[in-house]
């Protein structure tokens, strides 16, 4: 299948052009894209045999089964099944960490890039999910940049979050652990290196004031975490608790 | 082969409307040697993706691959003499093949297709400075990039601009990079310094074209194509431009129906193209040449 359409322009000789002295001028184009669709077929022996040793590698390690799902799981706003066993996860793999606590967790809506399918969970669904290789950190705030994260989730109309509890049209009523944010506290907030950077335009994270690294990625966590759920019996799931409502 | 006699002879055709005015019926005879043409094929924001789209995916079913666009760029190859082949960042990040194996295999692929230059997208810093240097060592092409001011090792492997040619034409390439602040993570891209597009664009076309007189330029640009905001985009720096005649993009992933026109700020044609992402798409461009017909006296010139 393909787009095709083409133009010519008009030529015109330029009358006391003073530096052109490019020999060859433009006197028409075309263009189209090559829609590389499933009508095309066809295979280079070449390419393949550069592919295959990559592959092999990676389709046994993507293909191995982790644990299951008796339900799909997908992200939503102002919450969703996935956001939220993805940010509690979070929360409780970084808690458990020797030197590292946080108050709260908040990872962003952006970066869940798939569901997870009903049934077998494969490392490849995780990679789909989380492609990217941010690293989680805790990020300390005082309490009046806490009260700013509540109003960008009221605006973006919710991300994925752990430990907090808030009403959209009252963020600034939004509580950590079941308590009011004090403003004259600090609180410890983990997320990930791409939003503590500025990604998102989470600007409350700029000059924050502390800043751990945790040394690991955020896909690697939730590996972890739904390997470890494997070996004590655990099946995934995760529920809709009202910790942001409308 | 049929098919590039019967392109030809369709283009001759199409050219004559407009240009037989101006040569005259003189160039006649000498019309084959006195004519070039380019091939311009185009890629953007390919994010690792080596398979097509599985065949039960919701919305590109079986699409995309790098067999499919190796074999049709192949086809190319065979049918036309000079033949470009770009693209304009994003190599990297989306697929577990860059995760386990940091962009080695999209370098072997690419080099294997023949690419002869890209841009850095803010994700081919995904890795860090040394994982984008440890994966060129697979790529036997040139990383374009204009804008930018390393002060770390990458000054080894990107270079501000480069000429290919092509047939008896020379192609000037240059390219432009996005912001990374709020982008990349600061210690992936340390020693990267990101300088303004727009002069640094026309800086380098001008020396493209006044000094080393390229006959035609591109620009492989990441800034993305156009922002509700004010922010740079491709539409915008075509704007402001002189010298660039085409302007491959990528970073916002845009299906266009096709490349849009616009005049730079001398009024003259650049042409801003991008092809989608994920390799769902190959973009073609076929520019026509001719010898002579704008020189410094302002004469159409006999060859």
């Amino acid at each position: 299948m393909k787009i095709i359409f083409q133009t010519l322009l008009v030529l015109v000789v330029v009358i006391g052009l003073s530096h052109c002295n490019a020999n060859y001028t433009t006197t028409s184009y075309t263009a189209e894209y090559n829609l590389l669709d499933s009508t095309m077929t066809g295979t280079s022996a070449s390419l393949e045999s550069i592919i295959a040793p990559y592959n092999d590698g990676l389709e046994s390690q993507m293909n191995t089964v982790i644990n299951t799902t008796s339900e799909p799981m997908t992200k939503a706003r102002p919450e969703g099944i996935l956001s939220n066993f993805t940010a509690d996860l979070v929360f409780e793999e970084v808690n458990e960490l020797e030197d590292f606590e946080g108050d709260m967790c908040l990872l962003n809506h952006g970066g869940l890039r798939s569901s997870l399918p009903k049934g077998n969970i494969k490392i490849g669904d995780i990679y789909q999910l989380m492609p990217f290789d941010n690293e989680a950190v805790v990020v300390e705030l005082s309490g009046e940049k806490i009260i700013e994260i509540a109003f960008y989730l009221a605006d973006s109309g919710g991300e994925p979050v752990s430990n907090i509890q808030l009403n959209l049209n009252s963020p600034q009523l939004m509580t950590i652990n079941g308590r009011p944010v004090n403003k004259s506290k600090t609180y410890k907030v983990i997320t990930s290196d791409y939003l503590a950077n500025g990604g998102d335009r989470m600007t409350f994270f700029e000059n924050p004031l502390s800043i751990q690294k945790t040394g690991l990625k955020i896909r690697d966590l939730i590996i972890e975490y739904i390997k470890e759920e494997k070996e004590v019996g655990q099946t995934l799931k995760s529920e809709l608790d009202g910790r942001i409502s409308q | 082969m049929v098919e590039l006699v019967n392109n030809r002879r369709e283009f001759i055709k199409k050219s004559s409307l407009v240009g037989s005015g101006l040569m005259a019926g003189s160039a006649f005879f000498k019309e084959k040697s006195n004519k070039e043409e380019l091939i311009i094929l185009h890629t953007n924001d390919v994010h690792s993706h080596i398979h097509p789209f599985k065949n039960d995916h919701h919305r590109y079913p079986g699409n995309g691959g790098v067999i499919k666009r190796a074999l049709l760029i192949e086809s190319y190859r065979k049918q036309y003499k000079n033949v470009l082949l770009l693209d304009a960042g994003d190599i990297f990040q989306g697929t577990p093949f860059f995760n386990f194996y940091g962009g080695e295999l999209e370098m072997k692929l690419m080099t294997k297709m023949g690419y002869d230059a890209a841009t850095l997208g803010n994700h081919d810093f995904d890795g860090g400075i040394n994982g984008l240097i440890k994966a060129k060592e697979f790529g036997e092409f040139d990383f374009i990039n204009s804008n930018y001011i390393f002060e770390n090792e990458l000054t080894s492997i990107v270079k501000p601009f480069k000429i290919i040619k092509k047939g008896k034409l020379k192609i000037g390439i240059l390219g432009i990079g996005i912001e990374l602040e709020g982008l990349v993570d600061p210690k992936l891209c340390k020693g990267v310094i990101y300088t303004d597009p727009i002069s640094n664009a026309n800086k380098t076309a001008r020396l493209l074209k006044e000094k080393y007189h390229c006959d035609y330029v591109i620009c492989l640009s990441h800034l993305g194509l156009k922002y509700d905001s004010d922010k740079v985009s491709d539409l915008l720096l075509a704007e402001k431009s002189k010298n660039i005649d085409l302007i491959i993009g990528g970073h916002t992933h845009s299906f266009l129906d096709e490349p849009i026109k616009t005049l730079n700020s001398e009024g003259e044609q650049t042409l801003v193209s991008q092809a989608a992402w994920a390799g769902l798409r190959l973009g073609i461009v076929k520019v026509s040449f001719t010898k002579g017909l704008k020189t410094s006296d302002g004469m159409t010139s006999k060859v």
